[in-house]
């Protein structure tokens, strides 16, 4: 298991697709305690995806480094990060008609050699991953024809065979009904029980506050506050955040973030 | 998934059935059948099936794998199953280098087909240069947009090469080759194309179940560890190079690699690991059986690019029409 206190930690990141003049992470630096389950909140277009995919080692900063478990990105192989770390991105269109299991075992890739294909310790810990879901009845059926919500959790689940210490999910209850996004939710808070380290982006406030227990604000590239939940859940953050006034309503243990409304 | 129980039996008997079949099947003595009897006693019939028929046999085999695992190839890299081998510009760059070879070097065959080769090479080339320039859409999109932009070119001047060409003597002879033959194969001919098609075949074959993971959006496939770009135009390259070789020898042959590997994925299912070698096996099928009608049904040769048009579009069209569950 992870023996350093911080999962991922990055220093003065700057990212940009189109030229220095478009800049999309503008300085940026932040640590991820290690096994939090922590959010990445901030409104539409702040760089919440591109992060997740500079961490990921998808994109290059043009400065900066990311650190994942003390070492820095550069010094792990392509296989040594496909154990590390597992993506559940934003949309995975699945191309052709694999099965639920098919396509869960193809989460064992890091643990293979290009030219080996998955054998049967493999196919038990995708059964397990699925089994983790509740999807195991899913297994034969194919991918491409079930629900949003299944098709989510098949998605998991081939992140989970991965059996990787970090977990980014980008926007994962972004397209779901109120009963998936419950069971999405259980289901990160289980992983980050067994010692993963779960990020995840949203632009919804509450949905950070009712999950997550550490949270990086970001506007414009940069990171405004990164705290536990409780203390970086402030109306006066949250208002900076995003643009616009923010109350945060109090209901015992739990906080509602709503709009204030002008009198 | 699996619609068919023992899929590999099944479809390995058949092949090797038809193997065996072709080999009896031809014009001489007489039209359609020769008997083991006249093998056994009649010198001229054997050193027939040792030099022409067996030579043929084994380019159709070829053939029919390379188109086949070519088009399972693309259609899964480029994540459409719309896709063919002879995509990024590889069909019509050899099309244009036959014609041309035709038309300006008085060669013969063997210097038809090493143009081919050629401008084959010189599209798939292109079409790759011209994807690094494009500044616009992921490498995927380039590519696709390359190889149309190439393909056009290509089609444009060999339009310009018929339009050129002899009406009596050297455009028939474009129009045979960009139809499809294997007509007149030698043992030369095989031996020719067997440093591409064995190679890159043993490439595709021995990554097929990794195909399934450089499948997925190229970001889920980076997160699985794998380095896509690099692992994507490996098994492009291998792919290409086996239909190039191919090509060169029996023309622009199409269909078998659009629609073999459809016809594999309803029998086996989608995962590479088990659709790559049923659509390598099916496609050595189909194109033997093709070849065997082109070069029997009449006394002269049918195009054998028809004949795959013609059973090939039939076949899927019946397939698309059953009443199946699946899809793609």
């Amino acid at each position: 298991m992870n023996t350093h206190a911080t999962a991922i930690s990055t220093e003065n990141l700057h990212f940009s697709y189109n030229g220095p003049q478009q800049p999309v992470l503008r300085g940026l630096s932040l640590d991820i305690p290690a096994g939090s389950l922590t959010a990445i909140l901030g409104p539409n277009g702040s760089g919440k995806t591109t992060l997740l995919r500079v961490l990921l080692g998808f994109l290059r900063p043009s400065a900066g480094t990311v650190r994942v478990a003390g070492r820095p990105l550069g010094d792990y192989t392509r296989r040594e990060m496909g154990r590390l770390m597992a993506l559940v991105p934003q949309s995975e269109p699945i191309p052709f008609n694999f099965s639920a299991l098919e396509y869960v075992l193809l989460g064992r890739t890091p643990y293979l050699g290009a030219l080996e294909s998955p054998g049967p310790a493999d196919r038990q810990v995708a059964l397990e991953a699925l089994r983790a879901m509740g999807a195991e009845a899913l297994r034969e059926r194919a991918v491409a024809a079930l629900s949003g919500g299944e098709q989510q959790l098949v998605i998991l689940a081939r992140a989970m065979a991965q059996q990787p210490q970090v977990l980014l999910m980008d926007e994962p209850m972004a397209h779901l009904d109120l009963g998936n996004q419950g069971r999405i939710v259980s289901i990160m808070r289980q992983m980050a029980a067994a010692g993963v380290t779960v990020v995840f982006t949203t632009h919804d406030p509450n949905a950070a506050a009712a999950v997550a227990s550490y949270v990086v604000m970001m506007r414009r590239g940069e990171v405004l506050t990164a705290a536990p939940t409780a203390r970086a859940m402030t109306a006066a953050n949250l208002s900076e955040t995003y643009g616009v006034a923010v109350e945060v309503l109090h209901a015992g243990e739990r906080s509602l973030i709503c709009l204030r409304e002008e009198a | 998934m699996t619609t068919l129980r023992r899929p590999f039996l099944v479809l390995g008997l058949l092949f090797i059935g038809v193997l065996v079949f072709s080999i009896f099947l031809g014009r001489y003595p007489a039209p359609y059948w020769m008997p083991l009897s006249t093998l056994r006693s009649d010198l001229l019939a054997q050193r027939l099936v040792v030099n022409l028929r067996l030579p043929r046999i084994l380019a159709a085999c070829l053939l029919g794998m390379s188109l086949a695992a070519g088009g399972t190839v693309l259609q899964m890299i480029f994540r459409n199953p719309l896709v063919e081998p002879g995509f990024l510009g590889v069909s019509p760059g050899a099309a244009f280098g036959a014609a041309f070879s035709i038309l300006f070097l008085d060669g013969g065959p063997a210097v038809v087909e090493v143009t081919a080769a050629l401008f084959a090479g010189l599209g798939l080339a292109g079409s790759y240069v011209l994807a690094r320039a494009i500044r616009y859409g992921g490498w995927i999109l380039r590519l696709v947009l390359a190889g149309i932009i190439v393909s056009a070119l290509f089609s444009a001047g060999l339009g310009v090469l018929k339009y050129m060409a002899d009406p009596l003597t050297e455009l028939p002879e474009i129009v045979f080759w960009t139809l499809g033959a294997l007509w007149g194969v030698t043992w030369a001919d095989v031996a020719y194309m067997l440093p591409l098609v064995v190679p890159g075949l043993v490439v595709v074959y021995l990554m097929r179940w990794r195909l399934n993971v450089l499948a997925l959006p190229e970001e889920t496939a980076f997160s699985m560890g794998t380095a896509p770009g690099r692992e994507r135009s490996l098994l492009l390259a291998a792919a290409v190079a086996a239909v190039a070789a191919v090509v060169s020898v029996a023309g622009a042959v199409g269909w078998v690699g659009l629609i073999v590997p459809h016809v594999s994925r309803r029998l086996v299912g989608a995962d590479a690991q088990k659709a790559l070698p049923a659509s390598m096996l099916i496609g050595g099928t189909f194109a033997l059986l093709c070849d065997d009608v082109a070069r029997t049904i009449v006394a002269g040769e049918v195009p054998l690019g028809i004949l795959t048009a013609l059973f090939g579009a039939t076949g899927f069209l019946l397939l698309m029409i059953r009443r199946t569950p699946q899809v793609g």
